[in-house]
């Protein structure tokens, strides 16, 4: 789906950008998510933060062991 | 008549959510318009409508109780790039509705507005209605597969 209209972006490329550990800021300044009207801000926070939490809470190799 | 202020609030919360509705559904009628899934199309184009009928009432409930309807603040609009995914998307939006629908029921209950019990519970039932139908289209896509589910949406009688 298009989360950001003024920059065309969609959710995959945002989740993309949350496991390269990207913040708003960061993806502001890469696929511009969010940097012109700002309407999406609250879309792309929310993709952000839910994939590095899922990220954070996958355990890790020696404990999935 | 003088509302209260979370009355007025809460209500105003509501119409963000119908404003963000009316676009929603309306950019995948026109997307599905393009597409060629003209009954697709008429059934996005119905919804939107009906939103709108929504936030008319709930304006008009806003300036009854003395308040200022918010026409500036939305949600972000999710665009559905496949139909499957605008109905994903219709479903998450319309079961949001039902549950903000269910709050303002409780808390006008609460605070003894029962006018605004009223439209709240009215409005409750239709957002139901269109959260069944987003269910039952998911289903049936399940049932029949995505490319028997869009071969029936390609006339419009
Ligand atoms: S919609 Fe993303 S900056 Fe405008
Ligand atoms: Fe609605
Ligand atoms: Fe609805």
């Amino acid at each position: 789906m298009i989360i950001c209209h003024c920059h065309g972006v969609s959710d995959r490329e945002l989740r993309a950008a949350a496991r390269r550990g990207e913040s708003c800021a960061d993806v502001a300044r890469g696929c511009r998510a969010g940097s012109a009207c700002h309407g999406c801000l609250p879309a792309v926070r929310e993709i952000l933060r839910e994939n590095v939490v899922r990220e954070l809470s996958r355990p890790k190799l020696e404990e999935r062991q | 008549m003088k509302g209260k202020k979370e009355i007025i609030e809460a209500l105003n919360q509501l119409l963000t959510a119908e404003l963000t509705a009316i676009n929603q559904y309306y950019v995948h009628y026109k997307m599905c318009e393009n597409w060629g899934y003209k009954r697709m199309a008429h059934h996005f184009r119905e919804l939107s409508m009906g939103e709108m009928k929504d936030a008319d009432e709930v304006i008009e409930r806003i300036l009854f109780l003395e308040g200022v309807p918010n026409m500036q603040r939305m949600n972000p609009v999710k665009v559905g790039e496949t139909v499957a995914e605008q109905l994903q998307l219709a479903r998450e939006l319309e079961s949001g509705q039902v549950k903000m629908l269910n709050d303002l029921v409780a808390l006008a209950r609460d605070a003894g507005d029962n006018g605004t019990r009223h439209l709240a519970e009215h409005g409750l039932l239709d957002e139901e209605r269109h959260l069944d139908w987003a269910e039952s289209q998911l289903g049936i896509i399940e049932d029949v597969g995505i490319k028997n589910y869009l071969a029936e949406m390609i006339a419009h009688e």
